[in-house]
């Protein structure tokens, strides 16, 4: 498994975005964590009889948000969408677009702005169930906690089996699951990256997964959007509780 | 607040009653390792009063009485346990732990007279040897007490030597276990009190120092220097007790590096944007912790910005030796940097761009900016004096998508009346007015 591709763009909301400054701080950081050298920055050209103004309005934006973040002028690239397979630092939802990553940074600026304490590593959390989808989230996760240096926190929460009386909660999981926990563990290992994996009986999904980041210091809960589920997926009950900043990754994103 | 943590109690099978604690447990617990320290005292007493009044020793009977005051000691300090482990009430919310502190006060400040006391008849002992300075000292300081040596025989002084190494002893192991309790079940006092305990047990061992030199060596003032020395040790812990009493009765902050991990922790939570106050004490020995903190987020995700800052900020106090803690964690809304700005507009192409200039706008957007967002946005038809409107609207600044070439060095000034403040004219990023959130 390799990382993402570096040549992934990342991308801001140039318009839209509300915390324009902290935004593209995080997109900053984002970008010499994972050895982006491109931001793209979407912006609405003016049409009709002031389309000859595009290119001015272009230059005044390069020039302000070089400004901001001290990026060269030559590394931000203003699009009138977003390519397919970016990941977007906005807080709000391109729900519309299940080809992105979109990345909330809940007013944080960045994955380590926060001091660290020493003796206890910060983390990305990846949650995982039985399927496939974690293992996506993982591709990235691992990009950013090694271009971070934070470890990796994989998550899992299960019902109780009935009839089974084991107080351990890693008894009940199903060998899907299990399996995944071995896939994704395995990864970790190969790929030189610090990690621990919780496993518990939450009552809640979504609040078990913001519980276990908020306590285990992580600095980033990746989590993949379903590719069934259409009311009620976790990634977007993640988004309305977590004050962790939230990365989800679209449907049709191939990692 | 958590009550005090009980000694492990063996659990019974459903339905029967449960175990009574062994020995071991009781022992081990507060009240327990009281009544050990009383035995060992009357046998003290006992042992000490009968030998001393045997040898005519002033040595022996004055410690034996000594040690009848410690008896009396050890009563009071289980009355105090008994009244800390109170549960808290609507009077006494944070229950009444801090009572402990009143008997560590107690302890230091009798140590501190313990040890200077000791440190006086030692150096009264240690002139002693020196006749013609003994005299010249006394000649100045006249309520020095009289010197008191040892008197004893040949026979007796094995038995002096052998009880007051015993008595040594058994005080060491009986203070260590004292104090392990005392610090496992967050008794100040039992603390204190083993603490005491230890000195005494090393002002008995130096007593046998120096009966052993006399018998020994016949050079009974090889006690005197050493008694200095364990003068001093029972001086400093007098002091360090008093001080760490003094400080829990006042209230006094925790100390200085523990305030500054609790910061340091609060601050690596997501969300805290900034800590507003952090007040710090202790009560027994839970750590109590008032802190309010400023962010930016809503009350859901705010639950678990507080989850964080508690749950971390109490393993961290438990880390530190204290037994408990409490947490009282207030947020504010975060403080949010507002202004006012204005775009103006011009008609484009059935809609509306930034205008390059204001004499060619039509209308004015007169926007509320918070932390650099635009919150509100209202749009008006240009006015006849826009100067005189945009200032009745307190805006600080005015938009224009200036064409190229760029704008002179220093901004313009838009004419307003003589004697109000002027508002500067920037260059707008966009042209597009959908930054403004006016569309549709």
């Amino acid at each position: 498994m390799h990382p993402p591709d570096p040549r992934s763009p990342i991308a801001v909301d140039f318009v839209r975005t509300g915390d324009r400054v902290g935004t593209l701080a995080f997109a900053r950081e984002l970008m010499q964590c994972l050895g982006v050298d491109r931001l793209h920055l979407r912006v609405r050209p003016p049409a009709a009889d002031q389309a000859h103004l595009a290119a001015e309005q272009a230059r005044r934006i390069r020039r302000d948000v070089g400004a901001l973040t001290e990026i060269p002028e030559s590394c931000l690239v203003t699009v009138p969408e977003f390519p397919a397979g970016a990941l977007v630092v906005e807080n709000v939802r391109a729900r519309h677009r299940p080809d992105l990553v979109c990345l909330a940074p809940m007013g944080e600026r960045g994955l380590t702005v926060r001091a660290l304490e020493a003796a206890r590593a910060a983390s990305v959390l990846v949650p995982f169930g039985n399927g496939a989808s974690a293992w996506q989230a993982l591709r990235l996760a691992a990009a950013i906690a090694r271009g971070s240096r934070l470890e990796l926190l994989f998550y899992h929460t299960t019902w109780r089996i009935p009839g089974l009386a084991a107080e351990n909660p890693a008894a009940h999981m199903c060998p899907e699951a299990v399996a995944m926990q071995a896939r994704l563990e395995t990864q970790a290992t190969a790929l030189a990256i610090p990690f621990q994996t919780v496993i518990e009986c939450a009552a809640d999904v979504a609040v078990g997964i913001v519980r276990a980041a908020v306590l285990h210091r992580s600095r980033l809960i990746v989590v993949p959007q379903s590719h069934s589920v259409e009311v009620g997926d976790y990634c977007h009950q993640v988004l309305d509780k977590s004050p962790i900043p939230v990365a989800v990754i679209g449907k049709e994103v191939a990692l | 607040m958590s009550s005090q943590p009980e000694a492990p109690v063996a659990a019974a099978p459903a339905g029967e009653p449960p175990n009574p604690p062994g020995w071991r447990a009781r022992l081990a617990s507060p009240y327990g390792v009281m009544w050990l320290v009383v035995a060992m005292y009357l046998v003290k007493v006992t042992v000490k009063l009968s030998a001393g009044y045997l040898t005519n020793s002033p040595v022996f009977i004055s410690d034996g009485y000594h040690n009848l005051s410690d008896i009396l000691q050890a009563f009071a300090v289980m009355l105090v346990v008994f009244m800390a482990r109170r549960p808290p009430s609507a009077d006494y919310p944070l229950g009444k732990s801090n009572v402990e502190f009143c008997s560590s006060l107690v302890i230091g400040m009798g140590m501190l007279w313990l040890g200077w006391q000791f440190a006086v008849e030692s150096g009264v002992g240690l002139l002693h040897q020196f006749p013609a300075v003994e005299q010249l000292v006394r000649d100045r300081l006249s309520f020095l007490p009289a010197h008191a040596p040892l008197r004893a025989d040949a026979a007796s002084y094995p038995w002096l030597i052998g009880i007051m190494a015993a008595s040594g002893l058994v005080s060491a192991i009986v203070s260590r276990h004292q104090i392990a309790v005392g610090r496992r079940t967050g008794h100040a006092s039992l603390v204190a009190d083993g603490r005491e305990t230890a000195s005494d047990g090393r002002i008995e061992l130096i007593a046998m120092a120096g009966v052993t030199g006399q018998f020994v060596f016949n050079a009974p003032w090889l006690e005197y220097p050493l008694a200095l020395l364990v003068a001093g040790l029972v001086v400093r812990t007098g002091c360090e007790l008093s001080a760490q009493a003094f400080r829990a009765l006042l209230q006094h902050s925790l100390p200085q590096d523990v305030e500054g991990h609790i910061r340091a922790i609060t601050m690596d939570v997501a969300g805290v944007d900034e800590i507003d106050s952090l007040k710090t004490f202790q009560v027994g020995q839970v750590a109590v912790c008032l802190l309010t903190v400023r962010t930016r987020l809503g009350a859901e995700k705010v639950a678990f910005v507080r989850l964080g800052v508690e749950q971390r900020l109490r393993d961290f106090l438990e880390q530190a030796g204290f037994i408990s803690s409490e947490i009282h964690l207030n947020f504010r809304a975060a403080t949010v940097d507002r202004r006012r700005i204005a775009f103006a507009l011009s008609p484009s192409g059935g809609g509306l761009v930034v205008a390059p200039a204001l004499e060619s706008a039509d209308h004015l957007a007169i926007c509320d900016v918070e932390d650099g967002r635009i919150a509100r946005a209202r749009l008006y038809v240009k006015p006849d004096r826009p100067a005189a409107f945009l200032q009745d609207k307190l805006v600080g600044r005015l938009f224009l998508f200036t064409p190229p070439p760029e704008p002179p060095d220093r901004p313009q000034l838009l004419a307003a009346a003589s004697g109000e403040p002027v508002i500067p004219i920037e260059q707008s990023t966009v042209l597009d007015p959908g930054l403004l959130p006016l569309e549709g």
